[in-house]
C-alpha cells in the first residue's frame, strides 16, 4: 500500500495515494474560512441525520430507563408506568430477571442470550457467503462478454423486492407443498424444524442482498485499470497473485463499506424470519424480541433491547472497521498534527 | 451429424495447441467465455425464484395447490385488477418518496463524502463513527420517537415526512460509500487542473465528480432502493392516510391477511413494483461506464 504515486501519473481510480499526502496543503493554510466551509459542507448531514435518526434514538436511550406499565407485582396495584427504574429494564434482558427470580421460560428476557447467538450466527454465516458469492458475481460481470448489461440487471431483481415479499416468496418456495420440495423430490418440513428453518432463512437473505455486495464491488471494480493487470501478467504473476495483489487492495474501500453495512442490517434483521419462521424453532432475533416486546405495549423495556442491540452492534462495527483498516481511523496518522 | 463432430474436434484440437503455445490473449477469450457461461448459470439460478413469483402471478385461484412448474391457464386479471385497488396511487407515492429522498441523500452526503475524504479535519473520526452509529439502532424501536416527532412537524402530507426519514435512514450509507471514492481519487488530479486555470469548484466538477460517478451511482441506487423498499415507518406515518396514497410496500402488505394471502396480488404488485428500479438501474448503468470512459483512464 505505499504506491505514493507522483502527480500525472495517475493510474486510475483505484489507484491508492499515501494517506498523508493530500492534506499538506489544507493544513498549512487553515483559516477561519476553512472551519466555516467544514460546518458548510457537514452541517446539512448532522442536521439531517440528528432530526430523523438523532432524536429518536436518545429519546428511546432515555426510555429504556423508566417502568412499562402494568400491574405492579409488589402492591398488586396498575401501575401507570414511565417511572424511573434504573437498569431494571437492562437486568430483565442481560441477566434474564424477572423481578428477584430468573425469568421461567417462554417469556421473552429467558429469550434474550438464545437470541443473541442466533442473530450473531446468521450474520456471520449471511455475510460470509454474501461477500464470496458477490465478489465472484463482481468479478464475472467486470469482464466485457455480450448481454453483461441485462445480466447486470438480472441480478438487482432480488434486491429490488421489498423484504416482505421475498419472506413470502421464500415461505411459498419452502412450503412442504411447494417447488422446491417438488425438484429436490423430498418432503422436508423446511420452516418448521430448528437446522432447516436457519439454512432456510440464510438461503433467502443470501439470495436478497448478494446483489447489493456484488454491486458495491463491481463499482470499486471498474476503477482499476486494465494495465495493471497487464504489466502484472506480465511480469508473470498467477492469477491468483493478479486478485489477491491488485484486486483486492484496489477494492477494499469499497468492500468494506459494503461488508461494514451488510452486517449492520444482518444484525438487525427482522422481516425475513419475521415473516418466514416467526421466530420459532430457534430463529428468534434480536430484532424479533424487540417487536415482540413492543407488540405487547413493553415499550420501555424493548427500549432497553434496542440499546443493548444497539451496544453490541456498535461493539462488531468497531472491530470491522479496524479489522478492514477502513479508511476513517487506521490511515490517518496526521491528525494529531491538526490544530 | 458425425460431419459436424468430425468438423469441430480438429478445431478445438487447433485451438488447444495454439493456446498452449500461442499468446496469452487467446486464453483470456476462452476464459471469458466459460466466465460468461457462468455468470448466465448464476443469474439464471437468481432468476428463478423471481419467475416463481411472476408464475404465481398467472395462476388461475383454482390452481393455486396444484404442483407443478406451470400453470394450465395462465390468468392476467391479477395485473389488470390490482389497478382498481389504487395501486397507480401507491405507485405515484412511492416514486415521489424515493426520488425524493435520493435527490435529498445526494445533495447533502457529496459535500459530506468529499470533504471528509479530503481534508484530516479534527473530529473527521469521530463524524464518521456517528455517522454510522446511525445504522445501528432498531428502526421499530425508534418509531414512537419519529411519530412523535413528525406529527409535532405538522408537514403536509406523509410524503414530505417520508422523504425526510428514507433520507436519514440511508444517508449514512451514501456519505461513507462517497467518502471511500473521492479519497480514491488523488488530490493531484484536482490540484493539476487548478493549476492549468480551473476553478476548485471548477476541478471538482469536471475532474473528482465524473472519476467517482460509479460511487455516486451506487449510492443513488442505494438510497433509491432503500427508500422504495422502506416498510415499517411508512406504514406508522401513514395511519389513517387513504389507501390509494400510502407508499407501495404498505399496499402491497396489506395483501398479506392474518389468515389468508391474496397471493394473485401480492405478486402481481411485487412484480410490477420491481419493474421500475430495474428500468432506473439499466439507463443508469450506462452513465457508469460511459463517464468512465469519458472522464479517466487513458
Amino acid at each position: 500500500m505505499t504506491t505514493a504515486t507522483p502527480a500525472g501519473q495517475v493510474e486510475g481510480l483505484g489507484t491508492v495515494r499515501s494517506p498523508d499526502k493530500a492534506p499538506k496543503r489544507g493544513r498549512s493554510k487553515r483559516t477561519a474560512g476553512e472551519g466555516r466551509l467544514a460546518f458548510i459542507l457537514i452541517a446539512p448531514t448532522i442536521a439531517l441525520l440528528g432530526v430523523v435518526v438523532g432524536y429518536p434514538i436518545v429519546k428511546a436511550i432515555y426510555q429504556s430507563f423508566l417502568t412499562d406499565q402494568g400491574l405492579d407485582k409488589a402492591t398488586g396495584f396498575f401501575n401507570q408506568g414511565g417511572m424511573w427504574t434504573g437498569v431494571t429494564n437492562y437486568k430483565y434482558w442481560l441477566l434474564e430477571k424477572c423481578g428477584s427470580s430468573h425469568c421461567p421460560p417462554g417469556t421473552f428476557g429467558a429469550q434474550f442470550w438464545a437470541s443473541v447467538g442466533f442473530t450473531l450466527f446468521v450474520a456471520v454465516v449471511t455475510v460470509t457467503l454474501e461477500t464470496i458469492i458477490g465478489m465472484i458475481f463482481a468479478l464475472m460481470m467486470n469482464r466485457a462478454f455480450k448481454g453483461r448489461g441485462l445480466i447486470r440487471a438480472v441480478i438487482l431483481i432480488p434486491w429490488a423486492i421489498p423484504t416482505a415479499v421475498t419472506a413470502k416468496l421464500w415461505s411459498v418456495v419452502f412450503d412442504p407443498q411447494g417447488i422446491l420440495n417438488h425438484v429436490i423430490g423430498a418432503h422436508y418440513q423446511w420452516t418448521s424444524q430448528t437446522w432447516p428453518a436457519r439454512f432456510a432463512i440464510i438461503i433467502a437473505d443470501t439470495w436478497k442482498t448478494t446483489p447489493f455486495i456484488a454491486l458495491l464491488i463491481l463499482a470499486g471494480l471498474q476503477g482499476i485499470s486494465h494495465d495493471l493487470y497487464e504489466s502484472a501478467r506480465i511480469d508473470g504473476a498467477t492469477a491468483w497473485q493478479r486478485f489477491t495483489k491488485i484486486t483486492l487492495p484496489l477494492v477494499k474501500p469499497a468492500l468494506a463499506v459494503a461488508v461494514i453495512f451488510r452486517a449492520l442490517d444482518a444484525l438487525r434483521m427482522y422481516d425475513l424470519p419475521a415473516i418466514l419462521t416467526g421466530g420459532a424453532n430457534g430463529t428468534t432475533t434480536m430484532s424479533i424480541l424487540v417487536v415482540r416486546q413492543l407488540q405487547a405495549t413493553n415499550t420501555n423495556s424493548a427500549s432497553a433491547l434496542s440499546t443493548i442491540t444497539f451496544i453490541f452492534i456498535f461493539a462488531i462495527s468497531l472491530a470491522l472497521v479496524k479489522l478492514f483498516n477502513a479508511n476513517i481511523v487506521g490511515a490517518q496518522k496526521p491528525a494529531k498534527e491538526e490544530k | 451429424m458425425t460431419a459436424v463432430t468430425a468438423d469441430t474436434t480438429p478445431k478445438r484440437g487447433a485451438d488447444h495447441h495454439r493456446r498452449a503455445a500461442g499468446p496469452p490473449r487467446s486464453t483470456t477469450r476462452g476464459r471469458t467465455i466459460l466466465l460468461a457461461f457462468a455468470a448466465y448459470v448464476i443469474a439464471m439460478l437468481f432468476v428463478l425464484p423471481y419467475a416463481e413469483m411472476v408464475i404465481t402471478a398467472l395462476r388461475p385461484p383454482r390452481e393455486l395447490n396444484r404442483p407443478g412448474y406451470l400453470p394450465q391457464h395462465w390468468n392476467f386479471s391479477n395485473f389488470t385488477t390490482i389497478w382498481k385497488t389504487g395501486f397507480g396511487g401507491n405507485l405515484g407515492a412511492s416514486l415521489k418518496i424515493a426520488a425524493g429522498a435520493t435527490v435529498l441523500v445526494l445533495l447533502v452526503s457529496l459535500p459530506a463524502g468529499y470533504y471528509t475524504a479530503r481534508r484530516r479535519f479534527r473530529g473527521r473520526t469521530l463524524f464518521l463513527l456517528l455517522v454510522l452509529a446511525t445504522q445501528m439502532f432498531q428502526p421499530a424501536a425508534m418509531l414512537v420517537g419519529i411519530q412523535r416527532e413528525f406529527i409535532s412537524f405538522k408537514l403536509p402530507s406523509p410524503v414530505f415526512s417520508l422523504i425526510l426519514v428514507n433520507a436519514g435512514f440511508n444517508l449514512a450509507f451514501a456519505v461513507w460509500i462517497l467518502n471511500a471514492y473521492f479519497s480514491s481519487i488523488p488530490a493531484e488530479l484536482e490540484e493539476a487542473a487548478m493549476v492549468d486555470g480551473t476553478s476548485r469548484l471548477g476541478a471538482m466538477w469536471r475532474i473528482t465528480f465524473p472519476l467517482a460517478l460509479p460511487g455516486i451511482v451506487t449510492a443513488l441506487i442505494f438510497t433509491f432502493i432503500g427508500a422504495w423498499n422502506e416498510f415499517i415507518v411508512a406504514l406508522t406515518l401513514t395511519l389513517g392516510v387513504s389507501n390509494t396514497q400510502t407508499p407501495l410496500t404498505v399496499a402491497i402488505n396489506s395483501y398479506i391477511g392474518q389468515y389468508s394471502v391474496d397471493w394473485g396480488h401480492l405478486f402481481a404488485g411485487a412484480v410490477i413494483a420491481t419493474l421500475p428500479v430495474i428500468v432506473l438501474f439499466a439507463i443508469i448503468e450506462k452513465h457508469v461506464v460511459s463517464g468512465l470512459t469519458a472522464g479517466s483512464i487513458k
